[in-house]
């Protein structure tokens, strides 16, 4: 008989050597396949010239660029999408969430309702029906919707004031002759991916903030108010700090969820990390395995460093908790 | 936070609480304070302003029936235009003469999901043998056919609408299961190697979005396969759907064993120094399906065999042994659902054993037909 060490270290040496004869035999057979086929296995498309167009860019960019410049207008395109998107969706998120704890019978149901609607409907769905549905079936830049604060909505996108620097001050949209000037717009791709994303994620906050809150013994609100400290005081220093403790943790993993959901531009053509290189630059170059294995890696990278600051948080409030 | 409250004056005595105010509860909480009363009023404003429009475009101004240009006259939803193509949403391009073959896969699958779902099924063991590997046999054969029993082959990409949704949601709920749970215990494993391997795919799966993983596996799929075998369409996204969901149900597992109370595996241990695990673990992981299960703490059952590993002298891990043993103590258990796993297991154990001899022998094959084309 073996020892129990002996045989632990035996499967797991088994396991390995199994795992790695599965690799190895998959990547000779895809290596003979990709030989067979021509297809490149290398990241010297690189620095190779595009050729082809980016409606949004957040960074000089043309179709004479290089491949390497589309990776990364792409990502800040995702980037865009993720901070405007998290930011949003918060403040979002905690007005329905505190809205479904009011004691006020209509706004509590009014949340619920949205909370239940958004949060079972695929945000895939959600997003189409924004696109399809909303933003394209819009008037035409002469009929634009004008909202307060000269911002103007029709079929080509959201016109907005935007800050200018020289000279310094703010540029307004106006309409002449066929189209807008001044102000900045913003494509109907990524408003319809913008607003889905934060309704939907809102939804999800919501939730969480109400748990967070519910989640705070009852006698702790009414210990407070017996020692005297007014509503304010209590909600301020006994029911937030406690709820932060369990908001924050999945509040991070529906921000990683948000950022990952963006991929879902693809289906509306929203140039993202994505659209741009897993779908133009891999069908272009045809160099399948290091596109898909950089487009995992910016994702797995920026997950796992969510990931890791959710952790370091847990430990330290479970460290403060004993 | 560093948040201190330090009271340096006596606190002012409350008023004594008030006899019950002549308004209504429901009226207090609606219009007790002006801040109730502005959120009353938005809120009721908000209804007012969308609820009317929702309902005409719904159903006053709506066409029910009609064709597409009584829908351009109308201002309302085209349900005629749903009404004519429900069929097409449903079963895709799939023959027309063949879709009674769908209608049979749904209602079997129906029929045996309100079997299931019920807490006190009867016969819930068979239920979960036709459920979980005869019904998805029986849904292969009958949507993509069988010539030898009379059943036209319908290829899949001629499957479409609802039908596609329910076969990629079936196959990622059957096969994410018993996944799931191999890759849960091999994370809580305290054999390094597996834990690593096992934490390693979780972290990958649930690190990127799921549009990419369809993305990988609709185009390194091919590249895995010999020449000439093009994956089916439908076969690329499925295993795509399966590695994605693997990894989110190993992690539903895990938070289902990590809820259990630490002191239930160890007295577990003490008590009968098999592997085992208690059923209450399955409670929170599994849900409804697992409630008789709950029930019943003092019956321990061999799902784990890595706790028991530390305790050297009384490890028995071998696939065969530990199986049987755990047959015979199950014999006196009138617990389906965990015999499923047992028997699931095992069906595995042999069904990767026998993958893993198909592939070693088809993988020499490939390699020297590569070697004689290259």
């Amino acid at each position: 008989m073996l020892s129990a060490a002996a045989r632990n270290a035996l499967i797991q040496i088994v396991f390995v050597l199994v795992l790695a004869f599965v690799v190895y035999e998959g990547a000779l057979i895809a290596l003979a396949h990709m030989r067979a086929h021509h297809i490149p296995f290398d990241f010297g498309f690189w620095n190779q010239r595009a050729g082809f167009d980016i409606d949004q860019r957040l960074i000089p960019y043309s179709s004479t660029s290089t491949y390497g410049r589309a990776f990364f207008v792409g990502l800040l395109n995702t980037l865009l999408v993720a901070a405007v998107g998290i930011v949003c969706a918060s403040l979002l998120g905690f007005a329905i969430g505190a809205a479904r704890l009011s004691p006020n019978f209509i706004v509590a149901k009014c949340a619920g309702i949205y909370v239940e609607a958004l949060r079972n409907v695929p945000l895939l769905l959600q997003i189409l029906f924004w696109y399809n549905a909303v933003l394209k079936a819009l008037p035409v830049a002469r009929a634009s919707l004008a909202l307060p604060g000269h911002i103007y909505l029709n079929n080509r996108g959201l016109f907005v004031p935007w800050p200018t620097f020289s000279p310094f001050g703010i540029s307004t949209p106006v309409f002449h002759g066929f189209n807008f000037s001044g102000g900045t717009k913003l494509s109907p791709e990524f408003v319809a991916l913008t607003l889905s994303l934060i309704l939907y994620t809102a939804a999800f906050i919501a939730e969480i903030v109400r748990a967070g809150i519910a989640g705070v013994p009852k006698g702790q609100g009414e210990a407070a108010k017996a020692l005297g400290l007014s509503t304010a005081q209590t909600r301020k220093f006994v029911v937030v700090p406690q709820a932060l403790k369990l908001i924050i943790p999945p509040l991070t993993s529906q921000y990683l969820n948000l950022f990952k959901n963006s991929s879902l531009a693809v289906f509306i053509g929203y140039p993202d990390l994505i659209q741009i290189f897993a779908g133009t630059v891999l069908n272009q170059t045809g160099d399948a395995v290091p596109v898909i294995a950089v487009t995992m890696a910016v994702y797995l990278f920026v997950s796992l460093i969510g990931s890791l600051a959710m952790n370091l948080y847990n430990r330290r409030v479970i460290g403060m908790a004993h | 936070m560093a948040a201190t409250f330090i009271r340096n004056a006596p606190a002012p005595v409350a008023p004594p609480p008030k006899d019950a105010p002549s308004l209504l509860p429901l009226a207090r909480d609606l219009f007790g304070s002006p801040v109730s009363i502005v959120l009353t009023l938005l809120a009721a404003a908000l209804i007012v302003w969308i609820v009317p429009d929702l309902l005409r475009y719904f159903i006053f101004d709506a066409v029910w029936h009609g064709d597409s240009a009584a829908c351009r006259a109308a201002d309302g939803a085209c349900w005629a235009f749903i009404g004519e193509k429900l069929p097409y949403f449903i079963y895709g391009a799939y023959p027309l003469d063949q879709r009674w073959r769908v209608n049979l896969v749904f209602a079997l699958g129906a029929g045996l999901a309100s079997w299931l779902l019920g807490p006190r099924a009867p016969a819930r063991r068979l239920g979960i043998w036709l459920g979980f590997v005869a019904y998805p046999i029986a849904a292969f054969v009958f949507l993509y056919g069988a010539p030898l029993l009379g059943l036209r082959q319908v290829s899949s990409d001629l499957w479409g609408g609802m039908l596609v949704t329910l076969v990629v949601a079936t196959f990622g709920i059957i096969v994410s299961l018993p996944f799931g749970i191999l890759l849960a215990l091999g994370r809580r494993s305290r054999l390094p190697a597996i834990r690593i391997a096992s934490t390693a795919f979780i972290e990958f799966m649930r690190g990127v979005p799921m549009l990419a993983v369809l993305f990988m596996a609709d185009t390194m799929l091919p590249l895995f396969l010999p020449e000439g075998v093009e994956p089916d369409r439908l076969v690329r996204p499925l295993v795509g759907v399966a590695l994605f969901a693997s990894a989110y149900m190993a992690e539903v597992v895990r938070g289902g064993l990590q809820a259990l109370p630490k002191g239930q595996g160890e007295a577990g241990r003490s008590a009968r120094p098999a592997f085992l695990v208690d059923p209450a673990a399955c409670r929170p992981a599994t849900g409804p399906a697992a409630d008789v299960a709950g029930d019943r703490q003092h019956v321990h059952r061999p799902l784990q065999g890595y706790d028991t590993r530390r305790h050297g002298r009384h490890f028995r891990f071998s696939a065969n042994r530990g199986f049987g043993a755990a047959r015979s103590q199950l014999v006196r258990s009138d617990d389906h659902y965990h015999r499923l796993y047992i028997r699931g297991a095992r069906l595995f154990h042999l069904l990767l054993r026998h993958v893993a001899l198909c592939a070693k022998s088809r993988a020499a094959v490939w390699r020297y037909d590569g070697a004689a084309t290259a």
